[in-house]
């Protein structure tokens, strides 16, 4: 129960970059992604997006396979970052097979399904999409992953919850060392779906700003490798960091909505540090869930002020990436280690007046600080809040 | 068409876009608030009834707080397609 | 640790939901079976109702007729399902392009969010623990149920409720019936394992299971442990694996009463279970033990197992094997472990649909 679990090993593919480096790079300069009307997904909305920034052919190809209507894209963008994350952690392909696998998705390939569900016939090599677990089987079956793998999906905290699950995994002796992460390929299904709760900004996510009016949808996948201690020691892992606090809770309170009052974010903040044994004074910074709705951005900024005070940074990574559904979790997980080892706080670049409801601590530029904890926020659909804790190991 | 006809109209509409099932026209008060007490109504329902408005009579309301001001009872609806000449 | 199942409840196309049905079992020359409806009307506020798909309605009078079973009440909430809220999906999608991508309703696509039956269950009953969501196909459940029992050792849950839940739909019928997952012809769903073909019928089902980490002194069985891995054709290696896990667990191959099993009408794969067991009885002489299957009573689907282990608990709890489910008895006239056992092979799938899993768990007499 006592079991570390270490982190040793990311990689990641968003608008903001392809590659854990290139991701950094951009967090450091300050620019996010251009958002933008689509270009890739086909789509009549006009809406901004953030995608990115290669299509389906220069993504096959750098997975190095052949086209394929088989591959839909959250898959293409989950095997970069899978494998990024397998090389950083000097994990070969003999190795694999000792690995477990913990996926999350919300489209499960959906983008794949939606242009080709009335005329299957012509499209048989589409069909495994419609299976939900066929990305995580595919990745499973490309990286000779066995036992234990499961895909989780539970709206915008999916990849957190897959983290959560991992943990546990590892914590109960039930795996030594998995690979965890999320993806999701903008689609035209989740586009208007969110569109037609009319939270999507017209003009642009500005999280935490005072004139936030909306989520701006990204696109993207992250994967960690996480190990026991003792696995990690076993072959001489270098360690980025542990995951050493988890929870999550319910709202109970609405379908897609947060409480104004963030209690439900709160209560969910407090067991996340009960489980890692810290006081809220511990946390250095917090990546916030951040969407740049109204509703969040209140009811999270409340949370915060009521948990752990208006003094610690909060920066929204959502202004570089744009919401990214079930790869924010993992997106967000990789930025809050990046923090510990690079001892950097994240600006918030889309904030140009911070929002007057909550008084937060929001950095505007990325800054140098020491960072040895880092408290990671991810809200979905359904009232699922998850918080993760990250720690110098 | 009267404003009484409307109302039903309305109604019919209303019953249909939110799958009120067990509810007939005649149970719904024309004055009585949509949300809150009464029908149970929450802010998905809202959004069903400015699509209702868009969609059957052409009318666009963006501004949250005029949404608010016409969606306070079944009257207030009729009262805003008349008001827009496509009743 | 074992965890205590507390009570359960299942919807099924069996009459499952009232008084014991299962003397005389629903059947009918079919390619699919659907669920016998409860009233829903009493088991879900009507406000509520009026937005709900069937599989929403099924996961919230399941989980309601569970909770309300239960003598401790849970407070967290984990569900698998293999295809989620599809028929909700599959509006959606299709109102993007019939509406142009214009002023659609909100309600299907916010319903299709996969995790929206743990979401709903925990808003009805106001459950405000750790609520997860497990999407991974024929395995969507086994994954839950791991994730209850390693919650409830974490000791984050006092009480835990588990569900497996799915719904039919045209479309998913269509799509796998063009990989091989059902038969051609109409059959009779309790002819299913005794006639030859490659296939099996579509089911659905919503299945739930109130498991705390201490026994209440009411509980029905104790789920000692739940795994899950790829299939394995080879009997040899299958059943070695059953003994792995037997040994885990501190008992051998004699020590398993009946075995539930997941055999499905599909020949090649049914031949696979009736191999294991065979060396299996080879390797236990009088000592085998009894088989029940199930899946003529419920049809094939991603989370079929949840009425499996249903049985599986009904059977200890009720020290009784219902005529229709027996596949062959070894005069046994207790029955104090169940090795429930599936593996959906589907031997036909040329397009790799899946990666096929097998699964065991072991339930115990309290």
């Amino acid at each position: 129960m006592t079991e570390r679990v270490l982190i040793t090993g990311a990689g990641m593919v968003t608008a903001a970059g392809v590659g854990v480096e290139a991701n950094l790079r951009t967090l450091m300069g300050g620019e996010g992604a251009a958002f933008a009307p689509a270009r890739y997904l086909h789509t009549s909305l006009t809406i901004p997006v953030a995608e990115v920034p290669l299509d389906n052919n220069e993504l096959t190809a750098r997975c190095g396979l052949q086209p394929s209507e088989a591959h839909s894209r959250t898959y293409l963008l989950a095997l970069l970052a899978a494998q990024e994350a397998l090389d950083s952690a000097h994990i070969s392909a003999a190795q694999a097979g000792k690995l477990g696998l913990v996926a999350a998705t919300t489209g499960a390939g959906i983008e794949v399904i939606e242009a080709c569900y009335d005329t299957l016939d012509q499209h048989l090599a589409a069909i495994p999409n419609f299976s939900s677990s066929n990305l995580t089987d595919s990745l499973a079956r490309y990286f000779g992953i066995t036992h234990p793998v499961t895909t989780i999906s539970t709206a915008c905290s999916s990849s957190a919850n897959a983290l959560q699950v991992a943990a546990r995994l590892i914590r109960h002796g039930r795996a030594s060392r998995l690979l965890v992460g999320g993806m999701d390929g903008l689609s035209r299904f989740s586009l208007n779906g969110f569109n037609s709760i009319e939270i999507v900004s017209p003009t642009g996510c500005r999280p935490f700003d005072a004139s936030h009016n909306g989520v701006t949808l990204g696109e993207g996948a992250a994967f960690l490798v996480l190990e026991s201690e003792q696995a990690a020691q076993e072959r001489g892992a270098e360690v980025w960091g542990e995951l050493s606090g988890y929870a999550n809770r319910n709202e109970a309170y609405h379908p897609t909505s947060s409480r104004p009052d963030g209690a439900g974010a709160a209560e969910t903040i407090r067991a996340a540090l009960a489980q890692a044994g810290m006081q809220p004074d511990g946390v250095d910074c917090i990546n916030a869930h951040g969407t740049g709705t109204v509703v969040n951005d209140q009811s999270e900024g409340n949370a915060i002020v009521s948990t752990l005070g208006s003094g610690v940074p909060v920066t929204s990574t959502k202004g570089f990436t744009g919401h990214t559904l079930a790869a924010c979790g993992a997106v967000e997980a990789i930025y809050s280690l990046l923090s510990i080892r690079h001892g950097v706080i994240f600006g918030n670049n889309r904030v140009l007046q911070p929002m007057p409801e909550v008084s937060l601590s929001l950095p505007l530029h990325t800054y140098t600080a020491s960072v040895s904890t880092v408290l990671s926020n991810s809200f979905g659909f359904g009232g699922s809040n998850t918080v993760l804790i990250f720690t110098k190991a | 068409m009267t404003q009484d006809e409307l109302i039903e109209q309305l109604k019919n509409q209303i019953i249909a876009a939110l799958s009120l099932e067990d509810i007939k026209p005649e149970d719904i008060d024309p004055d009585a608030p949509l949300f809150g007490e009464g029908l149970g109504l929450d802010s998905i329902d809202a959004i069903e009834l400015i699509l209702l408005l868009e969609k059957n009579y052409g009318i666009k309301i963006e501004d949250p707080r005029q949404r608010k001001e016409v969606l306070t009872s079944v009257r207030t609806m009729a009262e805003l397609v008349e008001k827009e000449g496509k009743a | 640790m074992p965890a205590y199942i507390q009570s359960t409840s299942m919807i099924s196309p069996q009459d499952t939901c009232g008084e014991d049905s299962l003397e005389q079992p629903r059947h009918e020359v079919c390619q699919h079976l659907l669920c016998v409806d409860p009233d829903y009307k009493a088991l879900i506020p009507p406000a509520r109702l009026r937005r709900m798909s069937r599989i929403l309605k099924m996961g919230l009078a399941g989980s309601s007729l569970c909770i309300q079973r239960s003598p401790v009440k849970p407070d967290a909430v984990i569900v698998g399902t293999g295809l989620s809220c599809v028929t909700d999906l599959e509006r959606f999608m299709r109102s993007c392009d019939d509406e142009h991508e214009q002023m659609l309703s909100p309600t299907p696509f916010i319903n299709s969010s996969h995790n929206s039956v743990a979401g709903q269950i925990a808003m009805a009953n106001q459950i405000t623990g750790y609520n997860n969501t497990h999407f991974h196909g024929v395995s969507s459940l086994e994954s839950a149920l791991v994730d209850a029992l390693m919650l409830l050792d974490e000791g984050d849950s006092r009480c835990v409720l588990v569900g497996g839940v799915d719904e039919y739909s045209q479309m998913k019928f269509d799509v796998f019936s063009r990989v091989g997952w059902w038969r051609q012809q109409p059959v009779d769903n309790l002819e299913l394992l005794h006639t030859r073909g490659e296939g099996s019928i579509m089911g659905e089902g919503a299945a739930f299971f109130a498991l705390s980490g201490q026994p209440s002194g009411t509980d029905l069985a104790q789920l000692v442990d739940v795994t899950s891995s790829l299939c394995t054709d080879d009997a040899d290696e299958a059943l070695q694996r059953i003994c792995a896990f037997l040994e885990r667990q501190g008992i051998a191959l004699e020590d398993v009463d009946v075995i539930v099993d997941g055999r499905n009408g599909d020949e090649p794969s049914d031949a696979v279970y009736e191999a294991v067991e065979a060396l299996w009885d080879a390797r236990t002489g009088e000592r085998r033990p009894d088989v029940v299957a199930y899946k003529h009573l419920c049809g094939e689907y991603l989370t079929a197992s949840g009425f499996g282990l249903w049985l599986s608990v009904r059977l200890l709890h009720g020290q009784h094997l219902p005529a229709c489910a027996v596949v062959r008895r070894s005069g046994r006239s207790q029955w104090r472990n169940v090795l429930f056992y599936n593996c959906f092979r589907s031997s036909v799938d040329k397009c790799c649909v899946c990666n096929y899993t097998e699964s065991m768990a072991l339930l115990r007499e309290v």
